[in-house]
């Protein structure tokens, strides 16, 4: 298994609602060592979920806040 | 009244930002963040502070969230096919170019757009799950109980919501990859 590999591996059995050490998992981690075509599959995915979590969050446009501010009968600061 | 701005000041952003990831609408999610603190003004007399201020405002957001896409039950619409595989050079492409440029990719326009249509496009059953975990690090259960649904529901949906969003994402970047290409040849 690579390096980083493994805090990967415990989220991903934690998705699963497995222990680290339980059968499943030990089978799972087995089996990524050894396939090629599912190490990549298990990447693409983690790698898709980082770039999501990455994004910034977005400031709340001027005018959006203008018109929830008069909604609530509140002043702009 | 001062209270009042001061907590539209300081939750905005979160409540704005949850309603957008959710919708994938802005003019929604204005309704959404309207209507949230519409409500958290309401019933703020009943906030007993069994929980943080921030996750008494979060869990309102979600269920006004929740409630604006229910009224939309077409895009509920549950597809129970598992998306298809794309070949095994889809994915290497698409590992090969994130670790060859991953500031440049994530730093362009073009790609944060395909990221967020990518996410519009999901069907509301696989994205919500997805936002949820994925992106708002909800436990499993959490999102289950947000959901109203079963734990292996949200695993099964997770599954699909993730490996369609990686689907659009190798699609993207094959597509980038191709029309470089093309332009390196042609020059």
């Amino acid at each position: 298994m690579k390096e980083g590999c493994k805090p990967f591996m415990e989220r991903l059995c934690e998705a699963l609602g497995e222990d680290l050490s339980s059968p499943l998992c030990r089978e799972l981690k087995e089996h990524l060592a050894e396939c090629p075509d599912c190490s990549l599959q298990v990447d693409t995915i983690k790698r898709t979920v980082e770039i999501y979590r990455s994004l910034p969050a977005k400031l709340v446009p001027g005018d959006v806040e203008e018109r929830l501010l008069l909604r609530l009968n509140l002043q702009p600061e | 009244m001062q209270a009042k701005a001061q907590i539209v000041h300081n939750y905005q952003g979160m409540v704005y930002n949850l309603a957008l990831k959710l919708l994938s609408d802005p003019e929604k999610a204005e309704n959404v963040l309207q209507d949230t603190f519409l409500k958290v003004f309401e019933k703020l007399d009943t906030f007993r502070g069994d929980s943080s201020l921030q996750t008494w405002i979060y869990r309102i957001t979600a269920n006004t969230a929740l409630m604006s896409l229910r009224k939309r039950k077409e895009e509920w619409v549950s597809l129970e096919d598992d998306p298809e595989m794309s070949p095994s050079s889809k994915y290497s492409q698409m590992m090969e170019s994130l670790e060859r440029n991953p500031l440049e990719l994530l730093l362009d326009s073009e790609f944060k757009e395909s990221l967020e249509k990518a996410m519009a496009e999901l069907p509301v059953s696989w994205r919500l799950p997805f936002i949820l975990k994925d992106i708002e690090g909800l436990s499993l259960q959490e999102v289950a109980d947000t959901l109203n649904t079963s734990v292996p529901a949200v695993k099964a949906a997770l599954h699909r919501g993730r490996s369609a969003l990686r689907d659009k994402l190798a699609d993207f970047i094959e597509r980038k990859e191709t029309g470089s290409g093309q332009k390196e040849i042609s020059s």
